[in-house]
């Protein structure tokens, strides 16, 4: 199922350059998933066993694709409400989902029974949880709610502010929350502190994502932009300290991100239905596709064999998981 | 070489050249050294005339300013001296036809609907002129016309009094003797001394409540930073011809009158609340409205009964209330469709039901009219009795600030007044507005910020626990798709929000559960224990009440 060419691909001579120039790469539809969810994704993660992806959907169900075929493998039991955020084991072991109204689900992937379930909303005098991440080390996860809290230990960081996305970093040594009001802070995680607090955005951070490197945090913002955070630099909260590259260009809110593998491109969805890939050196685009609807979730695949570029699987408002492959590989 | 300068001073004005006339000059005293400058009464020394020397030349007119281009609309007879000059000057006030109310016979205070005491307490309220007046003033005859005479008049004088400041800077900078003649007549004439104009900056306001001065200055850099002063003055001249005559105008038509000095709107506008706050008066008495009803000629008395219907912007709702307007309209407040607020101005008496227990602010029109359909002023919450919805659908006019600013002066403490605006900047903004009043008319202050207002702003954070703890009930399926949604794209906190998500009928409206709970807990704590700020808007010393 060949579609056209969505970008060109030029060849370009690399090798008087100090820093590779911006190059234009290309990304086809492989394959589309075979029977859609009933809602929007709202949350994607292609995981390293089996090359599965798991996707979450606002009808309230999980669904485990054969990355191959399109085809489902295993589905949870639906929840009554939607999901809303999606967590991922490294060794894709678990997945750690959270529905709309704080319940919380670890889903044992090799077993396929849901093991644990947390009702976050009865914990008393807090906010039930909204972004949930499993720490990739331990048995432990972290969650954004109401009061920008943590699940171990409740970390009062913000004034009633909202908690969007939380995420651990690869070597799962911090956490990165972001608020609704554009602040992301770093907690670490041994000494139970925060250590960094990034304002480079004023308007709310929908997507964390981390570098492969834990040193790199990339967060897609409402105000369009993407912007890239060097994390190794304890940085006092002053606004643009800590951001080191701004991403511009797609013309509405920036809704999902991720980072590839080998730390040098970068992916985003947007509410302008369109999906952008970008090269983190060059600080620029290099693709641009266009979708049918707002890109609620992206993720590249675990591990790539080509040097440059990989493949990715998005979802979005019409529910479709859609997975995509780099121009010239199989 | 003439400086680029036209001046249209209004039709009489008295000019005081130092120059020419010798006679020792007094200048009445400020009564307050904070005063602005300009706001200093004008000399009232009836012994000069030296105006008439000054106009006494054969030719007829000739003016040591008229080679500057000054031009005076018309040149008063020699022979007159100041006072009758004045008394002719300031003729419309002193018809007592114009004074006559109407229908009613004129000059008899006694046969004056309103008991005096009233008229008089509307005035004795207003301690500085230049006040809003109210309704009452009008209907009273000479005594009170008396009143307004000078409040019209100090207003004129005002006007003049800076038309005058800026002439003698002027006379001072030209030369007068030979030596500074030859030099100004020679090539390179230099000019030593600057023209000033200090007006009230709008914007600056020190701790003491005065208001901070912004000076323009002429010359300062090229010729044209003398057009400031010609628009100024300009207005000023258009300002006064419009009080004197009795002919209202509007911003538009001042605008229009001289299209190439302004060239934009915008300036007449700043100029006329510039104006306005340097001569510290409302710039309604400056004749400066926004639609008058005709542009014949009126009597300066019936100027009031004629001013502004022109679109009144904020809504009420309620029960019982009556609006009782200067030309007799009654205007019956329901609950049933919001009614459109009048000007102060137009609003002669206000009857507010005794069991008004609550007023709410609204920010949006849509959830003033969601809550007016659920019949929300009805409820009564700890005790019997009905509240006040108001909403200025968005930032408030002026009529919506007065009559918020009136409710908060005349309800009794135990009355919350609360303000429901959007968790985010604009209602925030809008809530301060109705609070402490506005940048641009914060001369005007006193008459519209309220401060005993009290936000209760939707937060993002209460907003997502309530939507929240809603989905855990049992919904039919769209309805949770739809809040789902509402939570996930995390719109800025808006109330329509809570307006738009559906719901049971037999459950109360989330939007007015929130409210309910919020206003019951404001009557509780007022109950209990009236905020100073209510305090002292109601006048009641916190002191004496303790006492009790």
């Amino acid at each position: 199922m060949f579609q056209r060419p969505l970008g060109i691909y030029r060849e370009r001579d690399t090798t008087q350059h100090k820093t590779p120039p911006p190059r234009s790469l290309a990304y086809l539809r492989a394959i589309d998933c075979a029977e859609p969810h009933g809602d929007a994704v709202w949350g994607i993660s292609w995981t390293a066993k089996d090359d599965s992806v798991i996707s979450i959907s606002a009808d309230g169900t999980i669904k485990r694709w054969n990355s191959t075929s399109g085809q489902v493998m295993r589905t949870a039991p639906t929840h009554t409400l939607g999901l809303v955020s999606l967590s991922v084991a490294p060794d894709g072991r678990f997945a750690l989902y959270n529905s709309v109204d704080g319940t919380t689900f670890l889903w044992d992937l090799e077993g396929g029974a849901i093991v644990g379930k947390h009702e976050s909303y009865t914990r008393p005098g807090a906010e039930p949880s909204w972004s949930v991440s499993l720490n990739p080390k331990g048995r432990t996860y972290a969650a954004t709610g109401g009061d920008f809290g943590e699940q171990r230990g409740i970390l009062q960081s913000g004034r009633g502010k909202f908690g969007m996305r939380c995420s651990h970093s690869p070597d799962g040594s911090r956490v990165a929350l972001s608020a609704e009001s554009g602040q992301i802070v770093i907690f670490d995680l041994a000494s139970s502190t925060l250590t960094s607090t990034y304002t480079s955005h004023a308007m709310a951070v929908r997507s964390l994502s981390w570098s492969p490197d834990s040193q790199l945090l990339l967060s897609a913002s409402e105000d369009k932009r993407l912007i890239l955070h060097d994390v190794r630099t304890t940085s006092p909260g002053r606004p643009g300290s800590g951001a080191v590259a701004s991403l511009t260009g797609h013309s509405s809110w920036v809704l999902s991100s991720d980072i590839s593998p080998d730390g040098r491109l970068a992916l985003s969805g947007s509410a302008d239905k369109t999906i952008k890939v970008w090269d983190l050196t060059a600080r620029a685009a290099v693709s641009t596709i266009a979708d049918t609807g707002e890109v609620w979730a992206v993720s590249w695949q675990p591990s790539s064999t080509a040097a440059s570029s990989g493949a990715f699987v998005t979802g979005g408002e019409d529910g479709i998981v859609r997975w995509w492959k780099a121009a010239g590989t199989s | 070489m003439k400086p680029n300068l036209v001046v249209v001073i209004g039709t009489r004005v008295r000019i005081l050249t130092p120059a020419i006339c010798d006679r020792d000059h007094q200048l009445v005293p400020r009564p307050d050294p904070d005063m602005h400058p300009l706001l200093t009464e004008a000399p009232v020394n009836d012994d000069c005339d030296c105006f008439p020397d000054l106009l006494a030349d054969e030719d007829g007119f000739n003016s040591p300013f008229e080679d500057l281009g000054i031009y005076l609309n018309s040149p008063p007879t020699p022979t007159q001296n100041i006072s009758e000059y004045e008394r002719d000057n300031l003729a419309p006030y002193n018809r007592s036809d114009d004074l006559t109310p109407l229908n009613m016979d004129d000059s008899d205070s006694d046969d004056c609907p309103q008991p005096h005491d009233k008229c008089r307490s509307a005035i004795g309220a207003q301690s500085r002129t230049g006040e809003a007046l109210t309704k009452d003033a009008m209907r009273c005859a000479p005594a009170v016309g008396e009143f307004i005479k000078t409040t019209r008049y100090s207003s004129v004088q005002r006007i003049e009094a800076m038309a005058l400041d800026f002439l003698e800077q002027l006379s001072a900078a030209l030369p007068s003797t030979k030596e500074e003649i030859e030099e100004f007549l020679s090539k390179r004439p230099k000019v030593s001394k600057k023209l000033e104009l200090k007006l009230t900056d709008r914007r600056k306001r020190f701790d003491s409540g005065a208001s901070g001065t912004r000076t323009q200055i002429f010359p300062r850099g090229t010729r044209a930073s003398i057009i400031p002063f010609a628009q100024f003055f300009r207005i000023a001249d258009l300002a006064h011809e419009a009080i004197v005559d009795g002919l209202p105008t509007t911003k538009r038509d001042l605008f229009y009158k001289d299209v190439q000095l302004f060239k934009k709107q915008v300036t007449v506008d700043k100029l006329v609340d510039d104006l306005a706050a340097t001569i510290n008066t409302e710039r309604a008495h400056l004749n400066i409205v926004n639609k008058p009803r005709s542009r014949q000629a009126v009597k300066p008395a019936e100027i009031i009964f004629h001013l502004k219907r022109a679109s009144p912007k904020g809504l009420i709702c309620g029960i019982g209330l009556l609006i009782h307007t200067s030309v007799g309209d009654v205007i019956h407040v329901t609950e049933s469709e919001g009614t459109l607020i009048p000007l102060a101005e137009d609003i002669s008496t206000l009857s507010l039901p005794n069991d008004v227990n609550w007023v709410l602010i609204v920010e949006k029109e849509a959830v003033f009219q969601t809550l007016r359909q659920l019949g929300f002023v009805r409820h009564p919450f700890s005790q019997p009795g009905t509240g006040i919805m108001i909403t200025g659908k968005g930032y408030p006019d002026l009529a919506t600030r007065q009559f918020a600013k009136k409710l908060s002066d005349s309800l009794p403490p135990t009355v919350p007044i609360v303000a429901l605006v959007d968790g985010d900047a604009y209602g925030i903004d809008i809530a301060s507005v109705y609070k402490f009043g506005s940048v641009t008319l914060r001369h005007e202050s006193h008459n519209l910020a309220a401060p005993r207002i009290e936000c209760i702003g939707i937060w993002t954070s209460e907003l997502a626990l309530q939507a929240r703890s809603m989905l855990r009930r049992e919904l039919p399926e769209r309805w949770k798709r739809e809040l789902t949604y509402m939570l996930y794209m995390r719109h800025k906190a808006e109330t329509e929000i809570l307006c738009s998500v559906p719901r049971s009928l037999d459950e109360p409206h989330p939007l007015v559960r929130y409210l309910t709970d919020k206003i019951s807990e404001r009557i509780r704590a007022l109950a209990l224990e009236p905020t100073p700020s209510v305090l002292a808007n109601y006048g009641v010393d916190e002191a004496l009440l303790n006492e009790f």
